[in-house]
């Protein structure tokens, strides 16, 4: 027997195999750090703190990266094996950055609703008739009440006491009762992360919201990966469990730092991609695999908490946000309920991510279609590359040589928004071609025959940016300016047409627009115009828990828009390649 | 101008991808008497050679390799291949390759290069384009006496119809006749292995190298 023992990481109880690395104990949870050299003990970048616990001594290599920190707790989490219950700190994700997020507006009228009935006279038929008889008083016309209705109501009534009623308008059914408040659960279910937020569905405000990866992570990092997996005898049930085990340690953390009770919960609403909604649902995402690409479902689907076993009333109703078509997911129709989009005649929705999307309205007509960009922009497969943790440089300048890290610590590496930086602005001082490619001067050097540009210089070690890593981004940013170039000429309109640009994404929440702009990552519209709403998907949840009219007009509209796919088109490759160039779309 | 120096214009005009300049100097160069397989293999190989090379540092990107390879190809076609037929020096193909991307796979690009740089290479190639079903693979193999049966898959929910392919090719009797290999972003050389694949490669420059190799186990040179 394998013998299992308790590491506690940030405060949370894991459970593992005694005398694995710390590394793969984390990763083997779903949680991920950086540890660019694939866990051989040379790039110094899965740094963690040991508080207290027993563990294997120092390696050579952890002696050489880290010195005197090692007196002081530190260790490499790739080259550390645990050997009994262990304390550990890692390095603080920066406070919730995977959920900030902005949202327009919205009327608050959630399909949830509370009803102070007062004491239920007992002049009918039976109890159930007693109550529908005040509803209906009410202006309510209730079809169906819920098992666990029909059991706690009988002694309510029978005691004399109030009642207070968990009704919902939409479903036209008594839910329960409640003395104490109604909650419902947004959660954005990303395919690397998962952020959830606890909603006070009578006032429509948040009250708390909790992060952790994605444990289907353990099955492959990207999507393709994940449906491959799903093929595999049981995949889909494993996939299933991982994504709901995840939601429900978001939801413990939730209701235990509120004092929330899980009976609360009455609705749950679910914004993922196409294969995340059917993977949560236990659907498998296979003819998502191959061409052409088909979704098992369009639009939403709603199932009892009870059936998904997620963590709330077993009354609850867990609602996916429509899947719009292909890869375009409920995710999207998020982000589209997020942002003011359907606002304007002529409007751009580009969600930056590792599966990114893109939606072009025009008057009537709205368009989609979906990015597989790749995750160089999460720093996967960069040199320096990695996420937008403590000691990423976030921000570059070249004209005053100055960069800064998140934490404001030594910079360990290069996140997202530093690449945007850094290519804009070597394009603006010469040092890099249009056309991709870096020009021997200033910063500029040959290291092993690549050429490279020194971002940040230490004693140690220093930070660069690569020719090769140039390339991987240009990847990336020709696949998105590919799709909107695409979209826009369907709809046959110019970039400069468009009134506003929508950013979703966390990564694209601290993009700089005019270095995003100067390199074609977005095309080229006025600075105020381009709005960045943050995690769409993860507001856009929480819009439809509160909002029934909202709800009712996504669906809808989701049912509209024509979601197209690039690649079936002869000149694609000619396209790709024309937009591969450092610059804006010309308009 | 002397041969050399001709012959060095031109590559260094192909390597910068000048393309009037090297059209230029390749006529100027066949004026001066000097033998089209000259020019190829002491100029325009070791340009397309040269390219490769730039591409793998990152310093040559997507355009580059597809311009100077349509380049090259339109010289060929133009003004090489023709005097090499009326001289009767025409060089026989270094073998036969049937090439694509798998069922259920569009992507193209990458393959679309290898396609390319193996013709440059000398090899006659048949391009059965994208989404490619094993049964299309087998036949052409068949119609055309293929040496080599080349495949691309970008996602790893399709790199299983390899297996697909090479299990027709056994039924059909023709797996000994052909050599096959596979590439794209997903394939490693593990998973060749594992699927009955004779070779693998990792890029464009490297696939030509394969071939060449893989021809030379067949004739057992």
């Amino acid at each position: 027997m394998e013998e299992n023992i308790v590491l506690n990481v940030n405060g949370i109880k894991l459970s593992i195999s005694r005398n694995i690395t710390l590394l793969e104990a984390l990763r083997s949870n779903g949680i991920l750090i950086s540890a660019s050299c694939g866990g051989r003990g040379l790039c110094g970048l899965c740094r963690v703190k040991i508080l207290k616990g027993n563990i294997s001594q120092p390696t050579l290599r952890e002696r050489e990266l880290l010195g005197e920190l090692i007196e002081k707790g530190w260790r490499l989490a790739c080259q550390t094996r645990v050997l009994g219950e262990t304390w550990i700190s890692i390095p603080r994700i920066r406070g919730g950055i995977v959920g900030e997020r902005i949202r327009r507006s919205i009327n608050v009228n959630p399909s949830v609703i509370l009803l102070p009935l007062g004491r239920v006279s007992r002049s009918g038929p039976s109890v159930i008739d007693n109550v529908f008889n005040v509803l209906r008083k009410n202006g309510l016309n209730p079809k169906s009440c819920s098992m666990g209705f029909r059991r706690i109501i009988p002694s309510i009534v029978a005691k004399g006491e109030r009642v207070n009623l968990v009704y919902d308008l939409e479903e036209e059914m008594v839910l329960g009762v409640s003395e104490r408040g109604i909650y419902g659960v947004a959660v954005d279910l990303g395919t690397t992360t998962v952020v959830s937020s606890l909603i006070d569905l009578s006032s429509g405000s948040i009250i708390a919201s909790s992060f952790r990866y994605n444990y289907q992570i353990r099955y492959g990092d990207n999507l393709i990966s994940r449906i491959e997996y799903a093929t595999r005898r049981n995949g889909v049930s494993e996939l299933k469990k991982a994504a709901v085990k995840t939601i429900n340690d978001n939801i413990s953390e939730l209701i235990s730092s509120s004092d929330v009770c899980a009976d609360d919960i009455y609705s749950i609403a679910i914004a993922g991609n196409t294969v995340m909604t059917a993977l949560v649902l236990g659907i498998s995402p296979a003819t998502l695999g191959t061409y052409p690409f088909e979704p098992p479902f369009l639009g939403e689907i709603r199932v009892n908490t009870g059936s998904l076993g997620l963590i709330g009333n077993s009354e609850a109703i867990v609602y996916t946000l429509p899947v719009i078509g292909g890869f375009v997911g409920g995710d999207v129709a998020g982000d589209i309920l997020a942002s003011g989009l359907l606002e304007h005649n002529r409007a751009m929705l580009i969600d930056i991510g590792t599966n990114g999307e893109v939606v072009v309205k025009y008057n009537d007509e709205i368009v989609a279609t979906s990015v597989p960009a790749g995750p160089a922009f999460e720093g996967v497969g960069l040199k320096h590359g990695m996420m937008a943790v403590e000691g990423a440089i976030e921000s570059f300048s070249l004209s005053d040589d100055r960069y800064r890290v998140i934490g404001n610590t030594d910079p360990k590496g290069i996140c997202g928004t530093g690449y945007v930086d850094i290519l804009a602005e070597l394009v603006r001082h010469g040092l890099l071609e249009r056309n991709g490619r870096l020009r021997e001067g200033k910063g500029v050097r040959r290291r092993e025959s690549i050429l490279e540009f020194v971002v940040a210089s230490s004693d140690s070690s220093d930070i660069v940016v690569t020719q090769l890593d140039i390339r991987k981004l240009q990847l990336v940013i020709s696949a998105f300016k590919t799709a909107y170039y695409f979209l826009l000429e369907q709809l046959g309109i110019k970039p400069s047409d468009l009134e506003k640009v929508y950013v979703a994404g966390s990564f694209g929440f601290r993009i700089n627009p005019d270095n995003a702009v100067e390199i074609g990552l977005l095309p080229r519209v006025e600075k105020e115009n381009i709005v960045f709403i943050g995690n769409g998907s993860l507001a856009g949840a929480e819009i439809y828990l509160v909002s029934m009219s909202e709800r009712e007009k996504i669906r809808r509209i989701c049912r509209r828009i024509r979601v197209l796919n690039m690649p079936e088109r002869k000149e694609f490759q000619k396209l790709f390649i024309k937009m591969s160039r450092l610059e804006p779309l010309s308009a | 101008m002397n041969r050399e120096e001709i012959l060095e214009r031109i590559r260094r005009l192909m390597v910068e991808i000048r393309i009037d300049e090297v059209k230029e100097a390749v006529d100027e160069a066949l004026r001066m008497g000097i033998k089209p397989l000259d020019i190829i293999d002491n100029a325009l190989t070791p340009a397309i050679r040269e390219i490769g090379d730039l591409f793998e540092k990152g310093e040559y990107f997507l355009p580059e390799l597809i311009i100077s390879a349509d380049l090259f190809k339109e010289i060929m076609d133009e003004k090489l291949k023709p005097l090499l037929t009326a001289e009767g020096s025409a060089r026989e193909a270094l073998g036969r390759v049937v090439i694509g991307t798998v069922k259920g796979d569009l992507h193209d690009i990458g393959k679309n290069i290898v396609a390319t740089m193996l013709e440059i290479a000398g090899f006659e190639v048949y391009d059965l384009g994208v989404d490619v079903a094993p049964e299309e693979f087998v036949r052409k193999a068949k119609e055309v006496n293929a040496d080599i049966v080349a495949m691309s898959a970008l996602l790893t929910t399709t790199m299983i119809e390899m297996k697909n392919v090479i299990e027709l090719l056994k039924r059909e009797g023709l797996r000994d006749k052909v050599k096959v290999i596979v590439g794209g972003a997903p394939v490693t050389e593990e998973f060749a292995r594992q699927i009955g694949a004779d070779a693998y490669a990792e890029d464009a420059v490297k696939a030509v190298e394969v071939c060449k190799k893989l021809v030379g186990e067949k004739t057992g040179n």
